[in-house]
């Protein structure tokens, strides 16, 4: 079965190629009637789609929060580590104040 | 300068203690290496990333096609009140408003945010921060180590391995994120990729409702340059059936594409899950799926700003 864009795009052809006025007038009509029940019709889907994709959003939003998190995660593991050599480093040099007398 | 006994043997008894610790934080490091063998396999990566890219492109062009629609569709309207003056009302963002334009381009972006932040844990190595922490226990135990017990090759293998075992645990753990978050986001990248699938495909809404405006206007200009109008007419006429024609191309070249780049993307996104669960690496559809972004975008850069 023909889709409705199809057709739209057949009486599209029809009125194009038509060359009598009468019948251009007739055809034109019917195409007019077409093109705006077809407006309708997708603005209308367009619209009721508008509420899914808000849920499927939503939910894709929670992975991309978790994926954040982890890499934050990464980010705060080497973080730690830098943290505790630059700890070890102060705890040497005042070890080796203390040794020396300071 | 000579040694007596007892400092030459206390020497080498340090230096062999030394030894034997660095042996022993060798063998670590081996064990760790092992560990590392929880990461992600370079076939494993590689699909990610290129998963990565390719829907980090997809979210940026799609999302750019769509926050150009309201545009599009008010300068299709403007032409046509234009050409039929007795046409008392005309909505010229169509269905294209705030909310539903926001919704998509959210939903693009999101998509795009997606992509970026696989490829961000993927090649997440925190090098330069490991290197520092590296860098400092070196200088720490060196400054330490008065009597010289380890040599410099020696603290800098200590430096190295600090470094190999951060990254290795870095590995691990990001390989865990992602398998852990990706089969679970796989849902929602289905719902996603249906949703655009469904809308931009030729039969769908959104090319179905741009094709009804861009014929309207098309057969309104057509009839004003039939003639029984005046110049200045004739300029309006002729503009909105140029832009009646570069809607309809737009329509047929740009919005299928994002369609059929869809349901790639959850092809593809399939295909990285099954990679991170069992180690079976497809590239073929992720491969596709690039190849099509690449596509989309080359077709949109052709209509953008036009």
């Amino acid at each position: 079965m023909a889709s409705r864009r199809e057709l739209i795009n057949q009486l599209r052809a029809e009125y194009q190629a038509e060359t009598d006025p009468d019948r251009r007038q007739q055809i034109e009509v019917v195409y007019d009637q077409a093109l705006e029940a077809s407006e309708k019709l997708a603005a209308h889907q367009i619209g009721a789609n508008t509420v899914e994709y808000e849920a499927a959003i939503a939910e894709l939003e929670t992975s991309v929060e978790e994926l954040k998190k982890a890499r934050q995660d990464l980010a705060d593991f080497a973080e730690t580590i830098n943290k505790v050599a630059t700890a070890v480093d102060m705890l040497a040099k005042v070890a080796k104040k203390v040794a020396g007398g300071i | 300068m000579a040694l007596s006994f007892t400092q030459g043997y206390g020497r080498r008894a340090r230096q062999r203690s030394a030894d034997c610790k660095l042996g022993r934080m060798l063998a670590l490091s081996g064990m760790v290496l092992a560990l590392g063998a929880c990461g992600l396999s370079v076939e494993q990566r590689d699909a990610v990333r290129q998963f990565s890219l390719a829907s980090n492109s997809f979210g940026t062009v799609t999302a750019g096609v769509v926050e150009a629609l309201p545009a599009r569709v008010a300068q299709v309207n403007m032409y046509d009140l234009a050409l039929t003056p007795d046409k008392d009302k005309i909505d010229f963002d169509g269905p294209f408003n705030e909310r539903d334009v926001a919704a998509r381009v959210k939903a693009a972006k999101t998509i795009q945010e997606y992509g970026a932040l696989l490829l961000a844990l993927v090649d997440a190595n925190e090098a330069a921060t490991l290197q520092k922490a590296g860098g400092k226990f070196t200088a720490s135990v060196r400054s330490l180590d008065e009597n010289q017990v380890l040599s410099d090759d020696q603290l800098d293998s200590i430096g190295k391995i600090i470094v190999g075992i951060g990254g290795l645990w870095i590995d691990r753990q990001a390989a865990e994120a992602l398998k852990q978050i990706v089969p679970a986001t796989d849902p929602q990248i289905a719902k996603l990729g249906d949703l655009f699938a469904g809308e931009f495909n030729k039969d769908g809404p959104v090319p179905e409702y741009m094709d009804a405006r861009a014929f309207q206007l098309e057969k309104n200009a057509g009839k004003a340059l039939e003639g029984k109008v005046q110049p200045g007419d004739r300029f309006v006429g002729s503009e909105a059936l140029r832009l009646a024609g570069t809607t309809i191309r737009e329509t047929n070249t740009v919005y299928p594409p994002i369609a059929d780049a869809a349901m790639d993307m959850v092809a593809a996104h399939g295909k990285m899950v099954t990679a991170l669960q069992t180690g079976d690496v497809s590239f073929a559809s992720i491969r596709a799926f690039a190849k099509r972004v690449e596509d989309l975008a080359a077709a949109a850069a052709v209509f953008a700003g036009s």
